[in-house]
């Protein structure tokens, strides 16, 4: 657990609630997607990752008590939402699709589904009009959701899932269609929310958002997980603590980095070098400073859950093919 | 538009075939009704004529006849093409867009959304029925006044010309309720479709009740009279309003849902 989370889970202001996944297969019919899965979610922010197929919208619906698993249990604070759909009122879900009907307008949408969750009518007013200014969506309230981008569309299907106050938000790809803005004002949101001891699980594509947001990271591949940590832990345990840099600076960088016995490549104007730790990287920029490269940029190679992401995925491939 | 005519040939016509089912069977049932007809020679004006006079009706009792026969059955025809329409709407457009989906995710279980369904259903096509019922009233007794008669029907028509058309309108919703929860692909857009709008094949087998309702009122009213008829005709709607129902209770799934709307 990384010292951000412990001081996160030291403000709490509500209780926690929380999820867990038993030894959980499910699917549909005759088709098999989740395999043996096992999860436990608290407080936070948790990232379910996986290419397209790897069962992450599958185990949104399973989490969510909408799809009763095969084998296994979940359970929401202590009881099965397949079997007491009460519990179900924790649990706010955002899919892929927004779920609002296109010929309504953003405000009237919201209201809809106000009345549904069996908000009063009131305070959900009140609420409406919160959750509008957070996702930026005052000036469009009277904008019918079929006249929107898909972005703005995104945001309209966020708002709803935010309506109720859930402690438990399962948010499908909520980032996809969203400008970088708000993308980062989504972020900062959930870090609130997280903070105040909401769990939130959110699926991505976008390695880049869930390595700076995250928690913790779970990586399911072919309905199974093939590794879950904080993204720094679980780059460590798969891949050492290695890290390729890629750095750009004024003159000649190759002849130094010869000199000091690294080996490198040079990629579009810039070097790559590999480094075993932090303490290397750092020794590494103060010879360069020492031999007179005025340094620029010092920046991962790339994404640092990149690599975790792709050797998982060989792993799983080697596993299959064993 | 050459591209839409590959379109439609590589799906088979259906787009183009499945608007003619309802005029086929309309026509189909214009040639067969006089050939059900037992007074042959009248093609059932005599009938007519009976039910015209026996109602009260002088100036021109096969008119009034033809409208008392037909005036039920009509609305039941219609009221199952709005109940047809209502359930789809509802639940081919909420599926759509994934509502179906989040309303499982909300503290109900799947027999209180169909229920909460099959509600929605029953006061919209309740109130349709109820709207037409009094055009339709008000269409006989506009018919009376240019006649100069004073139709006086008896309250076994009445009856039967009230709740057979509300019998057939909830048991076309039921229906239409049923297949759109257990195929609900059938009310997406450009499946089933009538002319590329989603959901034909469900508007149709919703209009069944009623069309049965308007045969069994022309073929039927005059043989076995309004109590009798209501009996059996009322019966078979009640069937297949339960017979739905039961349906919906044991084969509604989730996963039906999801896997049409993932």
């Amino acid at each position: 657990m990384t010292a951000q989370l412990v001081a996160h889970r030291q403000c709490y202001v509500e209780p926690v609630a929380k999820l867990e996944v038993l030894n959980v297969s499910a699917g549909y019919r005759d088709r098999l997607v989740l395999r043996d899965v096992n999860l436990e979610y608290g407080a936070g922010i948790h990232v379910l990752l996986g290419p397209n197929g790897a069962g992450k919208t599958t185990a949104f619906r399973v989490l969510a008590g909408i799809l009763a698993p095969f084998e296994g249990t979940v359970l929401v604070d202590g009881a099965d939402p397949n079997t007491q759909t009460e519990v179900k009122s924790l649990i706010a879900l955002a899919t892929h699709r927004s779920a609002l009907a296109p010929r309504l307008s953003v405000v009237d949408n919201l209201r809809y589904w106000a009345r549904i969750l069996g908000l009063p009518s009131g305070p959900s007013e009140e609420r409406i009009a919160e959750v509008l200014d957070l996702l930026g969506l005052t000036d469009l309230a009277d904008r019918r959701i079929g006249s929107l981008s898909r972005g703005q569309n995104q945001r309209a299907g966020l708002a709803k899932a935010f309506l109720g106050q859930s402690p438990i938000l399962l948010l499908d790809e909520p980032m996809s269609g969203l400008d970088p803005s708000t993308t980062e004002q989504l972020a900062g949101h959930l870090r609130t929310l997280a903070d105040q001891g909401h769990t939130v699980v959110v699926s991505t594509h976008a390695l880049a958002d869930a390595y700076r947001f995250a928690d913790d990271v779970t990586v399911l591949q072919e309905g199974r997980i093939v590794g879950r940590g904080e993204p720094a832990a679980l780059r460590t345990a798969l891949l050492g603590s290695a890290y390729r840099l890629c750095i750009r600076g004024s003159g000649d960088v190759p002849a130094v980095l010869d000199r000091l016995g690294h080996r490198y490549e040079e990629q579009r104007g810039a070097v790559v070098v590999e480094v075993p730790d932090e303490g290397a990287a750092e020794r590494l920029v103060a010879d360069l400073v020492r031999e007179g490269i005025g340094v620029r940029e010092v920046v991962p190679a790339r994404n640092p859950l990149e690599d975790v992401y792709q050797q998982l995925q060989r792993e799983g491939a080697s596993r299959d093919a064993a | 538009m050459s591209a839409l005519l590959w379109r439609m040939r590589r799906e088979r016509l259906r787009n183009f075939a499945t608007v003619f089912l309802p005029f086929v069977l309309t026509v189909a049932s214009m040639v067969a009704l006089p050939l059900l007809s037992d007074d042959s020679g009248m093609n059932g004006a005599a009938g007519s004529a009976r039910l015209g006079l026996q109602y009260g009706a002088h100036g021109d009792t096969v008119a009034a006849g033809l409208l008392l026969i037909l005036m039920p059955g009509v609305i039941a025809l219609h009221g199952t093409v709005g109940a047809g329409l209502a359930v789809r709407n509802v639940v081919g457009a909420e599926a759509g867009v994934g509502a179906l989906e989040v309303m499982l995710g909300a503290p109900y279980n799947p027999a209180s959304i169909a229920g909460g369904l099959l509600g929605y259903a029953l006061v919209v096509t309740t109130g349709q029925w109820a709207v037409m019922s009094a055009l339709g009233a008000l269409a006989l007794a506009l018919s009376s006044a240019l006649h100069h008669d004073s139709l006086r029907p008896d309250a076994g028509y009445l009856t039967l010309a009230l709740l057979l058309p509300l019998l057939a309108t909830w048991a076309g919703a039921a229906l239409a309720l049923l297949l759109n929860l257990l195929f609900p692909r059938l009310s997406q857009p450009g499946a089933g479709a009538l002319a590329g709008n989603g959901g034909g094949l469900v508007s149709l087998a919703a209009m069944l009740p009623g069309f049965g309702a308007l045969l069994a009122m022309s073929i039927a009213l005059d043989p076995l009279g309004p109590t009798r008829l209501l009996l059996y005709a009322g019966g078979v709607t009640v069937l297949i309003t339960v017979g739905s129902l039961t349906g919906i209770a044991r084969g509604f799934r989730p996963e039906s849902v999801l896997s049409s709307s993932a």
